[in-house]
């Protein structure tokens, strides 16, 4: 009994090192429709397998939210989505993904892939305590926007070590810079939606959608991020807040998204934001006068 | 520590006498770390007398004396080592680690253990310092539930943070984690639309409350500068300090029930209202 108490200590004390978690996952949340059952189960599995019980409770918690205040194919896109964006993809995934295929495979597939990753994108998968001096370091020296080319490969038993060694990074995961970067993103999805059911019931549905323009690792990842950002910063937000008389939010959405380009500069889709603000603006303003 | 200064002193000493002074050939090995010598040229110790030589004895005889003095202060220190790790708050335990510091210090003063001496002297002050800090902090919550409700006694463990206008600090039905005071700047709760004045503090109750979830969204209207520290930190404070831990429990719950109070005023003022209308 005695030693079950040390034992017990001692594992709560190197809980983070030795990656001892409750292996149970939550149940799913009451209330939950039948037609979002699916998504919601499945987005559990996803994340116990991403990352843990704990991470996959946070994922039951965030769709709690919703529950009796949305229909159930909303909901069950937004268990959907969510799950999608909590489980993103760094290097410690596509290790975890490249193992699950040589394991399902019984050691048949042997196979390399090369990624192509920035400096600190690759850093920001490290605890915040390991990740900031060497970020100084490499900021120091203007590298760390330098490409690396990493090869995860399971045809060698190196490969293999180096795989598994990577996707054993996953109990510091939630230490890392990146997943502050992910949370804050997720929370401000659904802070939108949130609001938007308030303000813009009828555009709901569109700002649901606006994760699906975030995907992948690398170039496409930055992409799709700052396209995002500049959709929410430029038409959602304001209109939201009040600012902006836009009628038809989830027209306006679609029309900026349909004008966002592969462009890091994002001239277009500024330009197409710029050009729905000014109609929305004159309009409100014409509106006011008559 | 104390121990190991000591007979390391003592051999130093005793090999500087059995090379000079080959008459001292038959002295044991260990001899007291107060002779100091070796300036001396070894011609001036080939001259020396037999009252000189009962003098080294005498000295010999204090130098077992302060070797005994030196095993009693060890064993001492030991005790208060022992003592210092059993306790099980921070108080008592920063008490008795300095009292573990004079004893040490006090242990190598006789064997010129510098080293020992300059690191318990660190410790020392360390331990002086945080002590010095528990005990403020616990005399400003005390002070802070009989006189304002403020809990600006959190500052010194704050850490700064420099907002941009439009950055939200934490989203309505997100797990709180930390708290904040205003420093500068200005900020709204999205929800309510209410501005927070400078100096005040938000989400102090996140921290006790059951659901532990944020109840508003806290967005940073004009840039400015806010302080933060984790729900972690002031738990630590807490467990660490059970002085520390019931008055902070008395001040929380007197800010809640200030605001119940309030609560029911407006509650009372809308009454009226809808009756006299």
């Amino acid at each position: 009994m005695a030693d079950d108490g040390i034992l017990s200590s001692l594992r709560y004390l190197f809980a983070d090192f030795l990656d001892e978690q409750d292996t149970s996952p939550p149940f799913l949340p009451d209330g939950l429709a039948e037609e979002a059952v699916p998504a919601v189960s499945e987005g559990i599995h996803l994340l116990m397998d991403y990352q843990g019980a704990t991470y996959a409770r946070l994922y039951v918690d965030r769709v709690k939210r919703f529950i009796g205040k949305i229909d159930a194919a909303m909901l069950g896109e937004i268990a959907r989505l969510m799950a999608d964006r909590m489980a993103y993809e760094d290097a410690i995934r596509i290790a975890q993904l490249k193992l699950a295929e040589y394991r399902d495979s019984d050691g048949q597939v042997l196979s390399t892939d090369i990624k192509q990753f920035r400096f600190d994108e690759l850093v920001d998968a490290l605890p915040e305590i390991a990740a900031g001096p060497i970020l100084m370091v490499l900021e120091k020296f203007s590298w760390e926007h330098r490409r690396v080319s990493i090869p995860f490969s399971t045809a060698s038993r190196w490969g293999l070590g180096r795989l598994k060694a990577e996707a054993g990074l996953r109990r510091w995961r939630l230490f890392s810079i990146r997943y502050g970067q992910e949370r804050v993103w997720v929370e401000r999805w659904l802070h939108m939606i949130t609001r938007g059911l308030l303000k813009q019931p009828q555009a709901v549905s569109a700002i649901i959608d606006t994760a699906t323009m975030i995907k992948g690792h690398g170039d496409a990842y930055r992409q799709g991020l700052a396209d995002w950002h500049a959709i929410v910063d430029g038409l959602v937000k304001p209109t939201l807040d009040g600012v902006l008389p836009l009628a038809d939010l989830a027209g306006c959405i679609k029309d900026a998204r349909e004008a966002a380009m592969p462009d890091p500069r994002q001239a277009s889709l500024k330009r197409a934001i710029a050009e729905i603000r000014a109609r929305a603006i004159a309009a409100g303003a014409t509106a006011a006068a008559g | 520590m104390g121990a190991v200064g000591l007979w390391a002193g003592g051999r130093r000493a005793g090999v500087r006498t059995s090379k000079l002074s080959p008459g001292l050939g038959h002295l044991p090995e260990k001899t007291s770390p107060f002779l100091r010598i070796s300036k001396e040229s070894p011609a001036h110790y080939d001259a020396l007398d037999l009252p000189l030589r009962k003098a080294w004895l005498v000295s010999m005889d204090t130098s077992h004396l302060a070797e005994h003095v030196g095993t009693a202060g060890t064993l001492f220190a030991s005790v208060f080592v022992v003592a210092t790790l059993s306790m099980k708050t921070m108080i008592p335990l920063r008490v008795f680690a300095i009292l573990t510091n004079f004893v040490l210090i006090g242990t190598a003063i006789p064997n010129h253990n510098y080293l020992v001496i300059l690191v318990q002297t660190v410790a020392l002050g360390l331990n002086g310092y945080r002590l010095h800090q528990m005990l403020q902090l616990v005399r400003d919550v005390k002070k802070s539930v009989s006189s304002n409700l403020s809990m600006e006694w959190l500052k010194p463990f704050m850490t700064e943070r420099k907002c941009r206008a439009g950055e939200v600090l934490f989203y309505k039905d997100e797990p709180a984690d930390s708290m904040f005071y205003i420093v500068s700047g200005r900020y709204r709760l999205v929800e309510s639309g209410i501005e927070l004045p400078i100096g005040a503090i938000v989400g102090e109750f996140g921290m006790l409350s059951p659901s532990n979830v944020r109840t508003q969204t806290l967005e940073c209207v004009d840039s400015g500068l806010i302080l933060s520290v984790t729900y972690d930190q002031v738990e630590q404070l807490y467990v660490q300090n059970p002085a520390f831990g019931f008055y902070f429990l008395k001040l929380v719950t007197a800010r809640l029930f200030e605001n119940i109070g309030r609560l029911e005023q407006r509650l009372e003022q809308q009454t009226l209202a809808v009756k006299t209308a």
